[in-house]
């Protein structure tokens, strides 16, 4: 089958960020694929490439095999996107958003209404469809923002990081969500910054840093990159920069990673370098006041390929 | 093209629903129409009694019966002020048209009543296509044609008579009156005066009185808060950029040029919409006489709103943000009001400043109006200005292009 999306050497270069820098991937058709990274890594200017706000400096792009730079209303025809920010009119009701965006999206007359009122349903937003954006919690916005990307029924549905900012329930109502419009068979190309949600959904998933794909493959592949390597989080209480120094020279610690109070590091066998970890502090005068040891995950799999915490 | 409309559809039911928009498209502007309306009525109404035309009366002899019917029954209109000027000072009663607000001047014949049985009729010098020249003429037809004048003029011409040559009796005196009458009668109505067609000096400063204080306040104001309601189809476009809404749009397939001429014309029929409200409280609240020439105000208001419209959207795309569009409408409008006599009127300003104001869109604007409600001009009398608004129009809707094409990163 035609592929979803193939992207090929995306680049965009703003004055002193490359904040796409040569980006290739290809998105099956039928599956849910993220691109995970931490803020500023690339993931918003890769949509609004495929989106065609701007052009690529280098490279094109293939919605279902057509190019974004040679035929971008066909390519946008495909898809629904849904924007990280909520781009909705505050002062219409969520109904009158609803059709205006199917509008946009060449929904008409009764077509339109019906469709709007399923997706009303389906965001669970048809009791309260008459009142005003403006009156909305965040989490409501944030349906309503998904809601419009859905109502043309695209083949292709863009989120880009839809779970930003909202309550736990309105976010498992949207991934839920997700995971329903992908089993009636739409693509789903979905950005985050949460390893968890990339890996709950995700049949493949490409995780990037600083405007490049750094791995991609499916959960178990990628978490398979870092071998039998534990991630440790530790709460230094003092600011323990000679603790770190040693920590790193300690056989079986691969990568040590400090934002303030908290240290991540990586170990073989947690177990064996748990106790030189405990010696060191205590030979500076250093307190370890909390200590979590994680199996490998995407989160390890990131501070493995970039040496850095994939914080929030 | 759906989307174009879809778009300027839900720009319309935004701007209906602001309460903001309310207040200042229609509820500012009425309000401030009535307050300087208020204000300068009063000195409006002082100048109206010496402003009104005048007719001059060119006559032979003064204080014949003849002539005080005629002057009590010009004056007795309220269209038009009499003075009366002697024939010999005057061989040639055109000079008067030189003389300040006078728009006809009617010559009596020495005699009047005899000549008129020797069939020499009395002149109207008039210039019959501006429109004050017009009502002159008919009002003075009008005034010949009653049985009034039509009595006194026979029953002077039979005492002329009597006293040189006295009728023996009553009887007598009533007998031939009623064939002077009747003969009067036949000849009278085009026999009475002839028409000669003169045209006076009618250039668009001289003959401007304000008669109510309304003609100015209520077409100044239309003006200001039109040019301020431009804030509205900016900030729609600012809004549209800061919620991403804009960009949202990108993303369905709708181009960037549909957008811009989508806001471009909500802004354009918002406008004409409020203007045609405003015109038309103005005349029905205010008795500003817009109607008399219903096209040409509906020209107007279409150039105007083309204009205000370009200059929305010029800074629509210019301004980073809401507190920019304010201040930018701000200074367009005080600028654009004040250089365009929509507060005061530009005739009784200093000459450099006229020279310069006169040119600006806003003065073409209230020259628009104006030629139509003050002037009394006809339909061709906004062509220029109107011509000269398109041109700004173009300015600004080409300056919004430029910009918003370099805009797209
Ligand atoms: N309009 C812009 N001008 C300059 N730099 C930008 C602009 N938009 C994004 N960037 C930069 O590009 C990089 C990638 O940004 P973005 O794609 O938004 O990341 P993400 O969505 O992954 O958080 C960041 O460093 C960001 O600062
Ligand atoms: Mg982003």
């Amino acid at each position: 089958m035609e592929n979803a999306i193939e992207a090929k050497g995306l680049k965009k270069f703003y004055k002193d960020v490359k904040a796409v820098n040569g980006v290739d991937f290809t998105i099956q058709t039928g599956e849910i694929f993220s691109l995970l990274g931490p803020n500023g890594a690339g993931k918003t200017t890769i949509i609004n490439l495929l989106t065609g706000l701007f052009p690529p400096n280098a490279g094109d792009a293939f919605i279902f095999g057509n190019s974004i730079k040679k035929e971008p209303l066909k390519a946008k025809a495909l898809m629904g996107v849904v924007p990280q920010e909520i781009a909705l009119y505050e002062d219409l009701s969520a109904r009158e958003n609803l059709v205006f965006w199917g509008k946009l999206y060449g929904l008409r007359g009764k077509p339109l209404q019906a469709r709007v009122d399923e997706v009303l349903e389906l965001i669970g937003l048809r009791d309260r469809q008459r009142q005003r954006v403006s009156k909305y919690s965040g989490g409501m916005k944030r349906r309503v923002n998904i809601g419009i990307a859905m109502l043309h029924l695209p083949k292709l549905v863009v989120m880009d990081e839809p779970t930003v900012g909202i309550d736990p329930q309105s976010r498992r109502h949207i991934m839920d969500n997700v995971l329903a419009l992908n089993k009636q068979g739409m693509t789903v190309l979905y950005t985050t910054h949460y390893m968890e949600e990339a890996q709950e959904l995700s049949d493949h998933i490409a995780i990037m840093d600083q405007g490049k794909i750094v791995a991609s493959g499916t959960h178990a592949e990628l978490v398979k990159l870092v071998g039998e390597q534990d991630r440790v989080e530790l709460t230094l209480s003092q600011d323990g920069d000679k603790v770190l120094k040693e920590w790193k020279k300690v056989k079986g610690v691969s990568k040590v990673d400090q934002d303030g109070e908290r240290i991540t590091l990586l170990a073989t066998d947690s177990n064996a370098v748990l106790p030189d970890l405990f010696r060191i502090a205590n030979q500076f005068n250093a307190r370890i006041s909390s200590i979590a040891i994680h199996e490998p995950n995407l989160e390890t799999v990131f501070l493995h390929l970039t040496g850095k915490a994939l914080r929030d | 093209m759906r989307r174009l409309f879809d778009i300027v559809w839900k720009d319309i039911c935004q701007t209906v629903r602001s309460p903001m928009a309310a207040l200042f498209l229609l509820v500012m502007p009425l309000l401030f129409t009535t307050f300087f309306g208020l204000i300068f009525q009063g000195a409006a109404d002082e100048d109206a009694v010496s402003e009104k035309p005048v007719v001059a009366l060119v006559v032979g002899e003064e204080e014949t019966p003849i002539l005080n019917e005629l002057r009590s029954l010009i004056l007795e209109t309220g269209e038009l002020n009499v003075e009366v000027f002697a024939a010999s000072d005057y061989p040639d009663p055109c000079v008067l048209f030189e003389e300040q607000s006078v728009i006809a001047v009617l010559v009596l014949p020495e005699n009047f009543y005899f000549s008129l049985q020797e069939q020499i009729p009395a002149t109207l010098y008039v210039d019959e296509t501006s429109s004050e020249g017009q009502t002159a003429l008919y009002t003075i037809q009008h005034i010949f044609s009653q049985e009034q004048i039509l009595y006194s003029t026979s029953m002077a011409a039979m005492q002329a008579v009597d006293e040189q040559l006295p009728y023996s009796s009553d009887q007598e005196f009533q007998a031939a009156f009623e064939q002077v009458l009747a003969k009067a009668n036949q000849s009278w109505d085009e026999k009475a005066i002839t028409v000669s067609m003169e045209r006076t000096v009618s250039s668009a400063t001289d003959d401007f009185h304000i008669e109510s204080a309304y003609d100015q306040s209520s077409p100044g104001m239309l003006v200001q808060f039109t040019i301020s309601g431009l804030m509205g189809i900016a900030i729609i476009f600012v809004q549209e950029r800061r919620t991403k809404t804009m960009q949202r749009m990108l993303t369905t397939a709708t181009s960037r040029s549909t957008i811009l001429i989508a806001h471009s014309l909500s802004m354009f029929f918002i406008i004409v919409a409020q203007q045609i409200i405003l015109v038309l409280s103005g005349h029905f609240l205010f008795g500003v006489d817009y109607l008399r020439e219903p096209l040409a105000i509906l020209l107007v208001i279409v150039a105007f709103a083309l204009w205000v419209g370009g200059m929305g959207v010029l800074m629509g795309v210019t301004a980073k943000n809401e507190d920019q569009v304010v201040l930018f409408s701000l200074i367009a409008m005080f600028l654009f009001t004040a250089l365009g006599g929509a507060w005061f009127t530009l005739e009784g300003t200093s000459e450099t400043f006229y020279a310069i104001a006169r040119h600006t869109p806003g003065a073409q604007v209230m020259r628009g109006f104006q030629n139509i409600i003050v002037r009394k001009q006809g339909f061709s009398s906004v062509l220029e200005p109107v011509g000269m608004l398109f041109l700004y129009a173009i300015l600004f809707y080409i300056a919004a292009i430029l910009i918003f094409k370099k805009n797209k990163e």
